[in-house]
């Protein structure tokens, strides 16, 4: 991963990078909203750093609609948002040993992982997915980084930067990194928090296992959630796997979700895709063109109106181009 | 208030293990649904009436009970009436609450044709039909609350058979409260009774009687103003004399900027002015329907605006709606005339008190809902631009859907006027705007 914006390090010289995803789609069943344009990412982002300090700055656009808005793209309703905001310090007090303090508004650091590149085929890490994660939020933490290990500790409010007025509350984020080989990460973290004025409960527990090759990228990981949307009573639990292979300018991306929504029942989705660098000679592409076919189905109980069941199954195709533009680039 | 702070990971963490969850969750859904408006502060004014009124509580809370309908939780009420995918993506009217339903002038500003539409188009957007009636269903039934007149099975009947009489073609029966509505529209409009009263002739000619419901409004706003309405005059022939903001009006969208105009034709006597509303329109609530992320529809809330309009049975039913938009903001424009008299759930209650309605009278009001509902569901393109009409009567059953609508009344309202106690709850603890203070 590019040691510059939309990652958890802090880059050495000053950089900025661009990531946008974007593309047709065409769904079945065709009921019309099938066929469009979309947009699912595009972020801009940057690091300036002096020394052992810096900050990073990172801006992306959503639709102010929602995702089952309707609305957006073309007019008003895509606005940007600052995802990342924060100040960041290095202290190296021995070989080996790095600690990393950082404040403002800070990447959660499970998502952050998986949330650079194009990794599988420009789409988003599963836990942004399923609204289980957030990508960052207001408070501080700190890094410790070995050789085989990294910890981490971060202490926000769980509310992020748009609901600021409502910063009183405390969650406690605690996240390992195990990577003993060059290719193997264990990725864990836990999170004691809280949700809304009222302070409902909002846990989470996570655990990824990540191989990372040359020429393959794999992962799996499993998410749990005690509280959600300010819900206490709600718990979910999820588990997604996914795989990234290339040769050349040829790439393939595998990825297969399931979410359990307790006795409403499960979400199942996946999708796989073949990808073309662009430019075709270069070893780590800039962009590339996906040619990909999803599909999902809920159970009954667990689709959007509950007991719809023609609505709680899809198929999509979709073409998109993947951009990843750092300057300068990493050694 | 005190919160157990639990030593987790060496650092105090404040989950707090006594909360309601119900009512944690509602505050929650009020910020996402209101967000757009904790720094103004006519948000206490919309939640003031909100807690006057069970009726009012519904009306402001449209984004709460989709956001609510939407949890995948093992408690909701299913439905059996979809079983094709087009019927998940009809364009809806979104909040068809009785007092939505407004008589209209259809035709040229001059026009004494009318009809009655479902004038508020601020929720429309596309998804599953039974969601229209399930929430008509609840209005009628808040409307009917304090009457006592123990008729949800007959007002649910009264709507589903207007539906089914819309989905048929058969011609509208309006009944009693509608026929009364649309003579005193017709008397009150031909008396041009509202211009008169927010704009009356003076001395000096008509002008705005400002108040502090109707303000004057400041350099900013007048030329914003002027910005949006420049091309919707010029599109109608009209001359823009005159603008107010103003204050108070309606119950959801009380926050919202929202502005009188004053226009003419081109005479320069009063006799040919005329009143048309201009008001902020936000992103509506997210319906559910098709399983997310669906393609985008609508450039902008006034884009949407504009293409709901094809839900009413007649296109021309107000010629000066629209939607029109700048700086990044949508707006809609109503006419403000006494040809458009709303249902008022205060005066039927009145009326009820006194002997002079009946259960026969609401039933009448539902089966009209029930049509126009129909008409619209049927009339405007689903979002694959075709009309939904055949795969809505593919799936409808009135049996079915009576007996289903039943049940989820029951539900809905006891859950709505459980959600008013919790939201009174919440402001005693929280404070008149929920906490959400800037």
């Amino acid at each position: 991963m590019t040691p510059c914006a939309f990652t958890t390090e802090l880059a050495e010289d000053p950089c900025f990078a661009v990531e946008a995803t974007a593309g047709l789609r065409q769904r079945w069943p065709d009921v019309g909203v099938s066929r469009g344009f979309v947009l699912p990412r595009a972020r801009l982002g940057g690091s300036l750093a002096s020394g052992p300090v810096g900050v990073d700055v990172e801006v992306a656009a959503i639709r102010t609609g929602g995702e089952a808005g309707y609305l957006g793209v073309l007019g008003e309703s895509i606005v940007p948002r600052v995802e990342l905001w924060r100040a960041v310090g290095v202290y190296e007090p021995r070989d080996g040993l790095v600690l990393v303090g950082s404040a403002g508004l800070i990447p959660d650091r499970f998502v952050a992982a998986v949330d650079g590149g194009a990794l599988v085929g420009g789409a988003l890490p599963y836990t942004l997915d399923r609204a289980l994660l957030d990508r960052s939020d207001l408070g501080g933490g700190v890094l410790l980084h070995t050789k085989s290990v990294d910890v981490a500790l971060d202490a926000t409010s769980g509310e992020g930067l748009a609901r600021r007025e409502r910063n009183d509350g405390l969650d406690v984020t605690a996240y390992v990194d195990v990577h003993p080989g060059e290719h193997l990460h264990v990725q864990g973290m836990a999170r004691e928090g809280s949700r809304g004025m009222d302070r409902a409960r909002d846990h989470r527990a996570a655990l990824r296992v990540l191989v990372d090759f040359e020429r393959v990228e794999a992962g799996v990981e499993g998410v749990s959630a005690w509280g959600v949307d300010a819900d206490p009573l709600r718990t979910v639990l999820g588990a997604s796997s996914y795989a990234l292979v290339q040769q050349g300018p040829v790439a393939g991306a595998l990825r297969a979700d399931v979410t359990s929504y307790g006795s409403a029942g499960l979400r199942v989705s996946g999708f796989a895709a073949v990808g073309l660098g662009l430019p075709l000679a270069a070893e780590d592409p800039p962009a590339r063109v996906w040619l990909g076919l999803e599909h999902g189905r809920d159970d009954a109980a667990a689709a959007p109106l509950a007991g719809a069941d023609a609505l709680a199954r899809w198929t999509s195709a979709f073409l998109l181009v993947d951009v990843h533009l750092v300057h300068p680039e990493a050694p | 208030m005190r919160h157990a702070c639990l030593p987790i990971l060496l650092l105090p963490a404040c989950a707090d293990p006594n909360v309601d969850a119900r009512s944690a969750w509602l505050h929650e859904a009020f910020y996402v649904q209101d967000a757009a408006w904790v720094s103004r502060p006519e948000l206490v004014v919309k939640y003031d009436a909100m807690q006057a009124d069970p009726y009012d509580f519904l009306r402001g809370t449209s984004g709460v009970w989709y956001a609510d309908l939407a949890r995948p939780h093992a408690g909701r009420e299913p439905t059996s009436l979809v079983h094709d995918p087009r019927e998940g993506a009809v364009l809806l009217f979104g909040d068809p609450h009785p007092e939505n339903l407004s008589t209209c002038r259809a035709g040229a500003v001059d026009s004494r044709a009318q009809t009655v539409e479902l004038v508020d188009l601020d929720g429309a957007t596309y998804g599953p039909w039974p969601v229209d009636l399930r929430r008509a269903a609840l209005g009628l039934a808040l409307l009917a609350e304090p009457l006592a007149c123990d008729c949800d099975a007959e007002l649910v009947a009264g709507l589903v058979r207007g539906y089914q009489d819309g989905l048929e073609g058969r011609p509208i029966v309006y009944g009693r409260i509608l026929d009364e509505l649309l003579v005193d529209a017709a008397e009150d409009g031909t008396q041009r009774e509202k211009l008169d009263r927010l704009a009356p002739i003076g001395a000096d000619g008509r002008a705005f009687a400002l108040s502090e419901t109707l303000t004057v409004v400041t350099t900013e706003e007048r030329a914003r103003t002027e910005r949006l309405l420049t091309s919707w005059a010029q599109a109608r022939d009209l001359r823009v004399l005159e603008v107010a903001r103003q204050h108070g009006v309606g119950v959801a969208s009380i926050p919202a900027e929202r502005f009188l105009v004053r226009f003419d034709r081109g005479d320069d006597g009063p006799d040919d002015d005329d009143l048309v509303q201009l008001r902020e329109v936000l992103d509506p609530p997210a319906i559910p329907g098709l399983a997310p992320p669906v393609a985008v529809r609508f450039a902008d809330n006034a884009a949407r605006i504009r293409s709901a309009r094809a839900l009413w049975s007649r296109s021309d039913a107000d010629v000066l709606a629209d939607g029109i938009a700048a700086d990044g903001v949508s707006y809609k424009t109503l006419a403000e005339s006494s040809w458009f008299k709303s249902v008022d759930h205060v005066k039927l209650g009145v009326d009820w008190a006194e002997g002079e309605l009946t259960t026969e009278d609401l039933v009448g009001l539902a089966r009209a809902i029930g049509h126009v509902l129909a008409t619209g569901h049927t009339r405007a393109p689903g979002a694959d631009g075709a009309e939904s009409g055949d795969a809505i009567r593919a799936s409808f059953d009135a049996a079915t859907a009576e007996d289903e609508l039943v049940r989820m009344l029951a539900s809905d309202r006891a859950t709505l006027l459980d959600d008013a106690a919790r939201f009174a709850t919440l402001r005693e603890r929280f404070g008149p705007q929920l906490g959400f203070d800037l």
